[in-house]
């Protein structure tokens, strides 16, 4: 049974769970991506690398756009200034409430174990 | 909700990526090695390529211990991109002092890498790493040694000739 609980979702976006499929679900841009749970790092770290402060400064139309190809997937974001923003957020968001999750399960453990 | 993370991998992101940075070093260690093995064996100090080839050998050793530690904890190990080995050396001193600076750069990377563990309380890794912490003792030990050979012997007349046969009879003692 698939079910997906959301994580962190803003208005251009949302991130969700699966804890059954162990897999996670990213809904951006009209498009739904669903990947294994190391893919997830591996997705941040390809956005994180991708210079917002560069593209802004750079005149060449060829900068204003970004490819990000999500990783063991056959489709492609291609990613305004706006959307990489709000991906990042969104991602940023995602890890926070992933590691705040993490932190709760821990206490909660460790108080009733 | 399922702590996904934390059943996939007992890595933190910082912790797996700072021993990704361990694997490239040890990797850059095992081709500046080689390196000077090649440059050893052009210019007729056979014992100290020798000597080169198996600090080459043991660094390949050291970053594959750490390529497996990562995957064994469930984290991905990525495979280094070695660029830019320096293949010129200007003297036979030069190569051995280069070696020493490298073990040291080595052992600070190492020490980082156990105070991000206790950041992150990653005591798994930390006691992963005391290995290296002591093997280290022993690298600084044998290029330090090796290095001060220059010094006890001289480099004049047949004195290089002296120290490549001194090279490989370095041996480091470890503490009962």
């Amino acid at each position: 049974m698939t079910q997906f609980e959301e994580i962190f979702s803003t208005t251009h976006g949302s991130m969700h769970q699966c804890s059954h499929t162990y897999r996670y679900q990213l809904h951006f841009k009209g498009l739904v991506y669903t990947f294994k749970v190391n893919d997830f790092q591996q997705l941040k770290r390809a956005l994180d690398r991708v210079d917002v402060a560069a593209m802004l400064h750079n005149p060449d139309n060829s900068c204003d756009l970004e490819i990000i190809t999500p990783p063991q997937s056959d489709r492609c974001y291609v990613l305004t200034l706006c959307d990489i923003i709000h991906l990042k957020e969104l991602l940023a968001g995602t890890k926070v409430m992933l590691s705040l999750n993490s932190i709760l399960k821990e206490k909660l453990y460790t108080a009733f174990a | 909700m399922k702590d996904l993370v934390r059943l996939k991998t007992s890595l933190k992101e910082e912790v797996e990526h700072i021993l990704n940075e361990q694997v490239k070093l040890e990797a850059l260690s095992s081709s500046r090695y080689l390196a000077m093995a090649a440059w050893c064996d052009r210019n007729g100090f056979d014992n100290s390529a020798n000597f080169f080839y198996e600090q080459a050998e043991e660094e390949r050793t050291h970053m594959l211990k750490f390529f497996k530690y990562i995957a064994d904890m469930g984290g991905r190990a990525v495979s280094p991109e070695v660029t830019n080995i320096k293949l010129e050396f200007d003297s036979f001193r030069e190569i051995f002092e280069l070696a020493l600076e490298h073990e040291v750069q080595v052992s600070q990377a190492i020490h980082r890498i156990v105070d991000a563990c206790r950041k992150h309380q990653d005591y798994t890794t930390e006691n992963f790493l005391q290995w290296f912490l002591t093997e280290q003792m022993e690298e600084e030990y044998i290029a330090r040694r090796a290095l001060e050979l220059f010094d006890v012997i001289g480099e004049e007349g047949v004195g290089r000739f002296m120290i490549d046969q001194q090279v490989t009879k370095i041996n480091y003692e470890k503490p009962a």
